[in-house]
């Protein structure tokens, strides 16, 4: 089976090289069959790596231990669906699951637009499949997914329990299929220059793949965050950590070239700044590729010093240099038709947008690399944290939501001053009530939270004036009830009231963030059962007594669990009962770790317990003190060693089943203090409720609109019938 | 050596390079008239935005954020710009339209002085069928 | 003022702005850094009242546990010398003896002591050159 996957592997590779050769060919001669070669290379691309991740995968699924990703990254008592998942927690297999989603979105991309921009398509082509062949290429000669162990063992090291949750799992084909999205419109750009046509059809294509790339991307950021919080024993959801950044730096400037772009479809302008800012987002997006499993920078995620930093470095330097020479060799291409016609406009709007989001990705990105540019500048190597990073992002989100609320009241093209000022009276109003109605809830002593509420509320009261004032328009002309009015609206102007659902998103996301970060409270206390800890806001926490349990699976012991029972109280009236744990898993293939140590020394998870809510969070975590348990344990590891040989094999399991059940449940009656993470931590859950929004409103956005499709076709059959009979 | 193994990886080989041999076996020879289609997709693209700019300078007047006759001088501007890309629309499919009558007067002219004078008076030869290979 | 002067102006005053923004990023990103050692070179030399961010491995057996406050000693990636830390702070499941952690640190007297969750514990097992033996 592995020989199938090194195969097919292999021909991938091959058939990459191919299409790289035949798309330029066709290009440069202008030969459309070599060009369509290279499209059916990209087809059959798709169709060998699904081969190739069938095989990886049902190795996984069949524990093939022979497959040595396989034995180090699962075992016999992984549940399924980790074990299909964790085909890509290992650095080759993630590979692979990065050149599979690359080749299935190129190959549907192209074969949607297999009809259009025909000048441009074999240069995307040569682009996608140069990115394929770097990927296969890596996998074929340096780490493949497929090498085998000499003699297959029985077992496997399994799956870190860290990675045991659904989030987690999903996460990383999330941010892969964002990070491959990227480089469809990168591709197509580089086409777009190189034969001199950044024009209206380059445009419109290029803003739906982006907007693909941008929706994935931020699904897959915001499954981070969710995990982060949700799983991890900290209970925050973001820390500017490097490979974090290394998400958020392409959805910054991909943002902001969502927005870009839309100046150059109306008024021909930015052309420049726009293909920069969207080479710039397929190189980030590499650029994170390549972070996370590079080893350059302190994270904790990134490990180990990789052999795979030179190839990208390579390939993120070569994308550098081209889209340097392409932009610059082209700028009579890119120059502009109109100039800004007035700073009362949308234009003028987006291109403030424009300039936070970029100073925003400026920031993070000399925070990300500042540990190498000051070991380059100064020797030593410096390293900034999130004091630093929010100094300078919460002003920037703070004028980015603004920005957002002031935008959608300012026409195209040209505002009529009177109605502009006119237009803010609610919104103003809105943002003014909000202020003043918190005042007295003691929040004037977090100045900057303040303020992202009151210009949130502001945003928001934009948002939905413009919704408003939408329905009453459409009344006006058609009469409908308003309900139907509303979908009708926001039906036939997608692209508006899609951008504004995603702003209210926003809003109340940052709302959530700014509630979260500066009002916390957080408590790390020991206790014994019976004690009770307060919490601030009336919250008070009483541990009521520890709890503990086995967790049996079909194929054995999945882990000891040792926690506590809390209960949750508010103004002394009882809300909720959280159970807190820690979950402790075996240690796998390991013959010389203790009978009973082995289930004491492997990894061990929190689950965290949490009440949710609108209004607040209350997180638990708990660290049970397992000192004077694991003094039996080691007494037990001994005697069990000593009685290895000597009994029944039966005797000795269900010996060693009575020992640990004893030891698990004397825990249950006399636990030695417990250390607690408490934090209550309000309006959490907007975070959530906003980034769903968000999501909604790109789908709108993205969802096609019939018409325009069928007279697309229309248009283009209208053409080719015309040709056909000139030509017979 | 799994024989097996073996034996999918060539068949799969096989596959991809019957796949992407096809366009050219097929000998689809013709330099594409790009030139013609890249306007005319351009054209037909900016057509489309401009109507769609139309409908929300509409939108932003019924939402009160342009007064009357700020609205009025943007939709006068914006018709005019569409009023141009359909102009030039025509003259592309004109032009084309051109193009196509000389090239078939011409193909046709060479017929006849090739088969003699008689025969320019016949009727042209039957048509074929037009073959238009789906474009995969 | 003719249009092509408004945009001119304009663009002088973005292009300061974004100067100076880059200047004020710049200036204050050196200040506010604290440098990265491992712990051999703090041992070499490490100056009271300086934070400094603390990268190794956790020495086997060295975890001690007083309420909420660890102490642990964190030595060289390959190598001996070892660095005696006090953190009272969140501390990541995956916090254990071999295990390669980040921590913020600031001298006091003999002992250095860890900034508030300032722990960062690494993933173990994930993209690792070398196999793990113990997990």
């Amino acid at each position: 089976m592995a020989d199938l996957g090194r195969g097919l592997t292999f021909l991938a590779f091959a058939i990459a090289v191919y299409g790289v050769c035949a798309g330029l060919y066709g290009g440069i001669a202008n030969r459309r069959d070599w060009v369509t070669s290279a499209r059916r290379a990209v087809y059959a691309l798709a169709g060998l790596t699904t081969g190739a991740f069938i095989v990886l995968e049902l190795a996984f699924l069949r524990s093939d231990f022979s497959f040595s990703v396989v034995q180090s990254h699962s075992s016999t008592t992984t549940p399924t669906f980790y074990k299909a998942a964790a085909a890509w927690s290992s650095q080759e297999g993630s590979l692979l699951l990065w050149l599979w989603l690359l080749s299935l979105w190129s190959a549907i991309v192209l074969f949607a637009t297999r009809h259009r921009m025909r000048d441009i398509q074999p240069y995307a082509i040569a682009v996608l499949l140069g990115f394929a062949t770097f990927f296969a290429g890596l996998m074929v000669f340096a780490v493949s997914p497929f090498d085998t162990l000499a003699m297959a063992p029985q077992e496997g090291t399994g799956l870190n329990p860290l990675l045991r949750h659904p989030s987690m799992m999903i996460h990383p084909p999330m941010l892969y299929s964002g990070y491959t999205l990227w480089a469809i419109p990168f591709a197509f750009a580089v086409g777009a220059l190189v034969v001199r046509r950044v024009d209206a059809e380059w445009i419109g294509a290029t803003r739906r793949f982006a907007l693909g790339a941008w929706f994935f991307l931020g699904i897959g950021i915001m499954l981070g965050a969710r995990w982060s919080y949700a799983e991890l024993g900290w209970g925050g959801y973001w820390a500017w950590d490097p490979v974090e950044n290394a998400s958020l730096l392409p959805w910054l400037t991909g943002t902001a070239f969502l927005h870009s772009i839309m100046v150059q479809e109306k008024r021909g302008m930015l052309k420049t700044w726009n293909a920069s800012l969207i080479l710039a987002t397929g190189t980030l997006a590499i650029l994170g590729t390549f972070l996370v499993r590079s080893g350059i920078l302190d994270s904790i995620h990134a490990f180990g010093a990789s052999t795979l930093g030179i190839p990208f470095v390579i390939l993120i330097g070569l994308m550098i240099l081209g889209s340097v020479t392409l932009v610059v060799s082209r700028r009579d291409a890119l120059r502009s038709e109109h100039k800004l016609d007035s700073l009362l406009s949308r234009e003028a709007m987006f291109l403030g947008n424009n300039l936070v989001l970029v100073g925003m990705a400026f920031v993070v990105f000399w925070g990300t690399f500042f540990p190498l540019i000051s070991e380059a500048l100064t020797g030593k190597k410096q390293s900034l944290g999130p004091p630093w990073y929010d100094n300078y992002t919460v002003p920037l989100a703070l004028a980015l939501v603004l920005l957002s609320g002031v935008g959608p009241v300012i026409a195209w093209r040209r505002a009529t001053p009177k109605n502009a000022r006119r237009n803010f009276t609610w919104p103003l109003i809105t943002g003014a009530v909000t202020l003043v109605v918190l005042l007295p809830f003691g929040v004037a002593g977090r100045p900057l939270a303040l303020a992202m509420f009151t210009i949130a509320a502001f945003a928001i009261g934009t948002v939905t004036q413009e919704f408003v004032r939408g329905v009453r328009a459409r009344r006006a002309m058609t009469g409908e009830a308003p309900p139907l009015a509303l979908l009708t609206l926001i039906r036939r102007n997608r692209r508006r009231y899609g951008g504004y659902t995603i702003h209210l998103g926003m809003a109340v996301l940052f709302i959530g963030v700014a509630a979260s970060s500066a009002f916390q409270h957080v408590k790390v206390v020991q206790m014994k059962p019976g004690q009770t800890q307060k919490m601030g806001n009336g919250y008070a926490v009483k541990y009521e007594r520890p709890t503990s349990r086995i967790v049996v699976t079909k194929q054995g012991v999945e882990r000891l669990v040792f926690g506590a029972r809390l209960t949750l109280t508010k103004d002394g009236k009882k809300i909720d009962v959280l159970q807190p744990e820690r979950g402790y898993y075996p240690i796998e293939g390991a013959p010389f770790a203790g009978a009973i140590g082995r289930y004491f020394n492997g990894e061990s998870t929190s689950e965290i317990a949490m009440k949710a809510g609108l209004g607040r969070d209350v997180w638990s975590a708990v660290t049970p003190n397992l000192d004077p348990t694991l003094k039996t344990v080691k007494i037990g590891d001994d005697t069990f060693r000593d009685a290895a040989g000597k009994l029944p094999q039966a005797q000795y399991d269900q010996a060693l089943g009575t020992a640990i059940n004893g030891l698990v449940t004397s825990y249950r009656k006399n636990a030695p203090p417990a250390t607690f993470r408490l934090i209550v931590s309000p309006m959490v859950t907007w975070i959530w409720l906003g980034g769903l929004m968000v999501f909604l409103g790109a789908l709108i956005c993205l969802w096609p609109t019939a018409d325009l499709a069928r007279r697309r076709a229309t248009a283009s059959y209208a053409a080719r019938v015309a040709r056909e009979l000139g030509r017979a | 050596m799994d024989v097996f193994a073996v034996l999918l990886v060539l068949l799969a080989a096989f596959a991809a390079a019957y796949v992407v041999a096809g366009p050219l076996r097929r000998g689809r020879f013709e330099a594409d008239d790009q030139a013609h289609q890249a306007q005319l997709a351009d054209l037909e693209t900016a057509k489309e935005a401009r109507y769609r700019e139309i409908r929300e300078a509409e939108m932003d007047f019924r939402t009160g954020k342009l007064s009357e006759a700020d609205w009025k001088a943007i939709d006068r501007q914006l018709r005019a710009e569409a009023v141009e890309l359909l102009r030039r629309l025509d003259a592309l499919g004109a032009a084309e339209a051109q193009r196509m009558r000389q090239g078939a007067e011409a193909a046709a002219a060479e017929q006849a002085t090739a088969a003699g004078d008689a025969d320019a008076a016949a009727p042209p030869p039957a048509r074929k069928p037009v073959d238009v290979p789906g474009e995969r | 003022m003719d249009p092509a002067r408004k945009r001119r102006v304009r663009l002088v005053v973005a292009l300061s702005a974004a100067v100076l923004l880059a200047g004020a990023l710049v200036y204050t990103s050196f200040s506010a850094s604290s440098e990265a050692r491992s712990p051999s070179q703090l041992l070499a030399g490490a100056s009271a009242g300086r934070s400094y961010q603390l990268t190794g491995r956790v020495v086997d057996g060295s975890i001690q546990k007083h309420g909420t406050t660890y102490r642990f000693e964190v030595r060289d990636r390959d190598g001996k010398a070892a660095v005696p830390v006090v953190y009272t702070g969140s501390v990541a499941d995956t916090f254990r003896a071999g295990r390669e952690v980040i921590v913020t640190v600031k001298r006091e007297g003999d002992a250095f002591v860890g900034e508030k969750d300032s722990l960062v514990t690494k993933c173990p097992s994930k993209f690792t050159e070398s196999k793990t033996q113990k997990t």
